[in-house]
Formats: C-alpha cells, sequence, structure tokens
C-alpha cells in the first residue's frame, strides 16, 4: 500500500491526523462539502478538504463526512444535525484557515468540552480512582484495605457519631 | 487513508420523493421494517438534473447559474443542440415506458431467453 508517495504525504501519518482540534459537537451527523476542482472562489474550500478533511473523519468516525465536486457555482458546508435542520456555510473566496477558525467556532466541542471528555477518560483509565464507571467501585474490595462497614463494622473511634458525641456509646450491647 | 465506500440501502420512501439519480438523506429506522429495508428517507437534498443551489436558491447546472447561461445564450446564440430547461418534460415522464424503478422491483437473479424482466433490477 503506498504511504509515502503523492502529494503531501505527511497528511496520512497518525502525528498529523492526531494533532487537529477538530472535533464536532455530538449532535452533527452530515458533514458535507461543496466545491469546485477549478475557479479561484473555490481554493480554499479545495485546500481545506485536501489538508483538514481526513482529520475530520478521523476525530469523528461516526459521522458522515462526503464532499460534492462541481454540483452548484458557490462553496460551501452543510451540516445535518440530529433535530433534522442543518447548517450552511457560504465558504465562497474564503481561505482553509479562515474556513477552519470557522467550523471550530460553530461546529466543534470547545476547549471545556474537550477536557471534560478528557478527564472523565481519566478517571476510568486511572487505577487509583473507585466509583462509577471505575473498574472497582470501593477499594473496600482490595484485600488489606479496610473492610466494608456494611459487612464488618468499623471501630466506635471511626465513626461520626459516636466521635463527636452525637450518640451515647452503650458497650455492653455491642462486642 | 478514506476511501469511499457504495452499500445499498432500501429506504422507505411511501410519498416517492426520490428519482433514479437523486442525492437524498436517509435515516436509520427504530425498527427495521422488512428484511432489507433499514433506513427510511428524509428529503431529497440535490435532484438530479434540478440542483438548486442552497446559498441563493437559483437553479445551476454544474459550474453556472442557468440564468448566467441564458445570458450566453443571447449574446453568442442559441445551441440548438443543447437541452432546453425550460421546455424539457418533467422529471419521470418515461415512468410506465422505460422507467420501471417506481414499481416494487426484484434483484436479477436469472436472465431469462424468453421474456422480459422490465421490474427486475440489477443487484
Amino acid at each position: 500500500m503506498p504511504f509515502m508517495k503523492g502529494p503531501a504525504p505527511v497528511r496520512r501519518t497518525l502525528q498529523y491526523l492526531n494533532s487537529s482540534r477538530l472535533y464536532l459537537k455530538p449532535w452533527v451527523r452530515v458533514l458535507s462539502l461543496n466545491y469546485n476542482i477549478k475557479g479561484e472562489n473555490h481554493a480554499g474550500a479545495k485546500s481545506f478538504a485536501f489538508w483538514h478533511l481526513a482529520q475530520i473523519q478521523y476525530k469523528n468516525p461516526e459521522v458522515q463526512v462526503i464532499t460534492f465536486k462541481n454540483l452548484t457555482p458557490t462553496p460551501f458546508i452543510r451540516a445535518f444535525l440530529n433535530n433534522g435542520k442543518e447548517i450552511l456555510m457560504d465558504i465562497d473566496r474564503q481561505s482553509k484557515d479562515e474556513i477552519v477558525d470557522r467550523v471550530l467556532n460553530t461546529l466543534c466541542k470547545t476547549q471545556q468540552e474537550l477536557d471534560a471528555d478528557r478527564a472523565f477518560i481519566d478517571i476510568q483509565s486511572n487505577p487509583a480512582h473507585f466509583g462509577y464507571g471505575c473498574s472497582r467501585h470501593c477499594i473496600c474490595e482490595i484485600p488489606g484495605q479496610v473492610p466494608c462497614p456494611a459487612v464488618v463494622p468499623l471501630p466506635y473511634t471511626w465513626r461520626g457519631k459516636y466521635a463527636k458525641g452525637h450518640a451515647e456509646l452503650d458497650e455492653t450491647k455491642f462486642v | 487513508m478514506y476511501f469511499p465506500k457504495f452499500y445499498p440501502y432500501y429506504a422507505h420512501d411511501p410519498d416517492k420523493l426520490c428519482k433514479v439519480g437523486d442525492i437524498a438523506l436517509i435515516e436509520l429506522l427504530e425498527k427495521q421494517l422488512t428484511r432489507d429495508i433499514t433506513h427510511k428517507i428524509l428529503q431529497v437534498v440535490y435532484p438530479m438534473g434540478d440542483v438548486k443551489d442552497p446559498l441563493t436558491g437559483k437553479p445551476c447546472v454544474a459550474v453556472e447559474f442557468r440564468d448566467d447561461m441564458e445570458r450566453r445564450d443571447q449574446l453568442w446564440g442559441k445551441n440548438e443542440n443543447a437541452f432546453n430547461y425550460d421546455e424539457a418534460p418533467p422529471r419521470g415522464w418515461q415512468e410506465g415506458r422505460k422507467d420501471w424503478s417506481h414499481k416494487k422491483g426484484y434483484k436479477r437473479w436469472h436472465d431469462y431467453s424468453d421474456r422480459d424482466q422490465p421490474e427486475a433490477s440489477w443487484p
């Protein structure tokens, strides 16, 4: 399979594909790009497709990314959303960097959302975390740690209601 | 590298919106209708031969608008052999005569020598 061949084979490297920030929002289902092969006003759209479309597909494998060439005289990006509506972006006479900025601002997840997603994944994969979504529900499952208080009651001094004096200790009743 | 994949999706089209060659938007059905029909038509995005530029709403032919083509014809003279968009019959005029795609079709499993199969489609 030819790899380092053709124009700009760096576009096919994992490092290049991973470096983009073009994570689309979850309500975008289909992203279509219309442009013509010839024409000055289509040059920006054409280079956007050349450089960034593979990145978008790589980061969003569940989204259909499709191009229509030589269909209409003007270039545009048409995103079809979950609720049946569509977002239409006119990219006539715009450079590829301007198009990337526009797509980032309108259709892509913000840096905050990406950080939240990453934090969630970190919590899940880190073996030091316990709880919902993690590999182990509680530290009491591990031999050598404090056993589950539902099975073996904790010492009185560790229990807040006795330590803080909210309840009185009656050692004749409990072993 | 990403290569385009073509898969024949069978979509539910009760209103007969689509004709052969149209580019349409389909959606996965919550429950499959039949063994083959998994999707339903939402809208016809670009009908074949009648593409309207969504930004301006004007009809266009590939690289140019139809208005510009008419203006060019007025300046340079009209070609009689060219396709006349104003006087052309609407799509579907061959249905029943040569176009059998509106009928419920089946895959052409066998080619018979003694009879035609107008309702069969190539798989």
